[in-house]
């Protein structure tokens, strides 16, 4: 009798014991995510292949944009200085604060289409996505953090082994997880439903002065600012002279090339309106200084791209009209879009006070 | 059961009959083992101490009596002075071996795919993040003649895509009848670092942040490191 009940028990523990095994499989497989490219739009660049999107790994980035752990001291996050009322600029700063009163030296650029960009950085430094929270994590300007660090704190906080394991299978927390789960967030940030969008996929007209300033700037402005998304990803000499306290020479530094001095990364104009300051330090406040500075004030130097030697003449009367075609390319969807929105803030669909334009 | 046994043992006698060696690196100043605690003087009269030197070694082949080139592993290592069991390597190298072959540094393609695991997380310190690219190799000291802070001076070479490619092939015969040693020492002298090629002053260039023509030079110098001597 003992022996019998014996035997019993112990397959009923063992039948528990699998039972157990089986449950927590089907929880543990993150949903699959696809990504859409907007119509008429070239392929991403990114290899989604390495790095499929899915609901959790999403979250997971999210979370981690918005982490103010990833600095040193624990006031700074990747949000801080990526704000969604400036299309994730540094709202009103030509140079963006780091911890411990640091200043950084350029001006954070606004984040989105990152899918189709090959190179990061206003020098175009940085060759992957996945790379790039690295270098503000890391910079003693910025977040002032090393990796190790970063990921010490990400494991020991339960809440993110569990977003981790949901995201990835397993509770392993690595700088490849880490890199890879903020791109999975910041590739969903696809600004792509501006007034421009709605125009060119006919259901919205622009108004007179709209038209009038598309034609101005197809004629003068998208060799650089290529449509559709408004950059070529080019490198190229404005005629912005050099700081004399900043001492950046941009792409120069990267390449080692004399040829490539006070080159710097054609910014995409979608969302231009919002995302003031303007140029790689942040020198122009307002369109107004960014037209000026082509008309007038740029400096023509040994490296000043070739189409730029006369400068770049406009009238007042094309100005007016440019102005009016750029602030079609405000993506109001975009910038109040809560898959986006920082947890807990009230600000969404709210746009900032325009001091400048 | 003899045929069970012997089907067991065989690899054992074939491994033993073709003899194997394991690979370490040893650390020596111009032909002394070095001490992570003595101070050395470069070709320049210069004193240094060495407080951090770590380097990656890739692409490991060997030569044969065949002259095939074969793969001995696709594995990245990082070798660290400092840590004693990061200079042997975990792989065999065949006594039939004629040349072994290795890389310092870390090839293009690691430098261009994202974040990498293992020794090439770039949480392990030695990745460029401000722009993309492993630290292929590392040193840092004091010196006094570095005019710095702290007199330190510290070179961290690196940069993978031409005409900036600090990543060296290293190509060292073996010595033929070696006999029966199971271990091969690369000797590794890291006076080279001043001297191997070109000419490296601390007074002049006490810091290397970057790719670029000094990476070139150092990279050029660290080529330049390694021997394998007859052994006794």
């Amino acid at each position: 009798m003992p022996i019998r009940l014996t035997i019993v028990s112990l397959i009923v523990l063992v039948f528990c014991c699998v039972g157990f095994i089986q449950k927590s499989n089907p929880l543990e497989v993150p949903t699959k995510v696809p990504f859409t490219v907007p119509k008429g739009w070239p392929e991403p660049v990114y290899d989604f292949k390495k790095n499929p999107l899915t609901k959790q790994g999403i979250a997971l980035g999210k979370q981690l944009f918005y982490e103010v752990q990833l600095s040193k001291d624990g006031t700074i996050s990747c949000g801080s200085c990526h704000q969604q009322f400036g299309a994730f600029n540094s709202y009103d700063h030509p140079l963006s604060h780091g911890i411990e009163n640091t200043l950084t030296t350029r001006n954070a650029p606004a984040l989105f289409n990152l899918a189709w960009q090959k190179a990061f950085m206003w020098d175009g430094g940085i060759n992957h996505l996945d790379l790039q929270p690295l270098a503000p994590i890391t910079a003693h300007n910025e977040m002032g953090e090393s990796i190790e660090q970063v990921l010490n704190k990400l494991r020991k906080t339960a809440a993110y082994r569990k977003a981790f394991k949901a995201a990835f299978g397993d509770e392993t927390i690595n700088t490849q997880r880490m890199g890879k789960a903020l791109s999975q967030f910041l590739l969903t940030m696809v600004s792509s439903n501006s007034k421009y969008d709605r125009v060119m996929n006919g259901t919205d007209s622009f108004s007179l002065p709209e038209r009038l300033g598309y034609a101005i700037f197809k004629t003068k402005c998208t060799i650089c600012h290529s449509e559709p998304l408004f950059t070529d990803f080019s490198y190229r000499n404005t005629g912005i002279p050099l700081e004399p306290y900043l001492n950046d020479f941009g792409r120069m530094t990267i390449t080692q090339l004399a040829a490539d001095s006070l080159k710097f990364k054609v910014p995409s104009l979608r969302n231009v309106e919002v995302s003031f300051p303007y140029g790689h330090d942040g020198r122009f406040f307002s369109l107004m200084n960014v037209f000026d500075h082509y008309r007038q004030s740029m400096q023509v130097g040994p490296t000043t791209d070739p189409i730029l030697k006369n400068k770049l003449p406009l009238s007042n009367y094309e100005i007016g009209q440019l102005r009016a075609f750029l602030h079609t390319l405000t993506d109001s969807v975009f910038i109040s879009d809560p898959r986006f929105a920082e947890p807990g803030t009230n600000t969404i669909g709210k746009l900032p006070i325009d001091q400048h334009n | 059961m003899k045929s069970v046994i012997l089907i067991i043992l065989l690899p054992c006698f074939s491994m033993m009959a073709m003899g194997q060696t394991k690979l370490a690196f040893q650390m020596e100043w111009n032909g002394h083992q070095w001490h992570p605690d003595s101070s050395y003087q470069n070709a320049a009269g210069e004193t240094l101490q060495i407080n951090r030197l770590q380097f990656y070694t890739s692409q490991w082949k060997y030569i044969n009596a065949n002259n095939d080139t074969i793969d001995l592993t696709t594995a990245h290592f990082l070798m660290n002075a400092f840590a004693m069991a990061s200079l042997s390597l975990p792989f065999d190298l065949p006594k039939n071996a004629k040349t072994v072959l290795f890389n310092v540094g870390v090839e293009k393609d690691k430098n261009t795919s994202g974040i990498q695991t293992g020794v090439l997380d770039p949480s392990l310190g030695m990745f460029w993040t401000w722009r993309t690219g492993y630290i292929m190799a590392k040193m840092h000291g004091v010196s006094s003649n570095a005019k710095t802070a702290g007199n330190r001076f510290s070179y961290e070479v690196g940069g993978f895509e031409p005409p900036f490619d600090a990543v060296r092939t290293i190509v060292l015969n073996l010595p033929s009848g070696k006999g029966s040693s199971n271990q091969t020492i690369i000797h590794t002298n890291l006076a080279a670092w001043f001297n191997g090629k070109h000419p490296i002053q601390i007074s002049q260039t006490p810091n290397c942040h970057n790719a670029g023509k000094l990476a070139m030079l150092l990279a050029d110098n660290y080529a330049t490191l390694f021997s394998i001597v007859n052994q006794p």
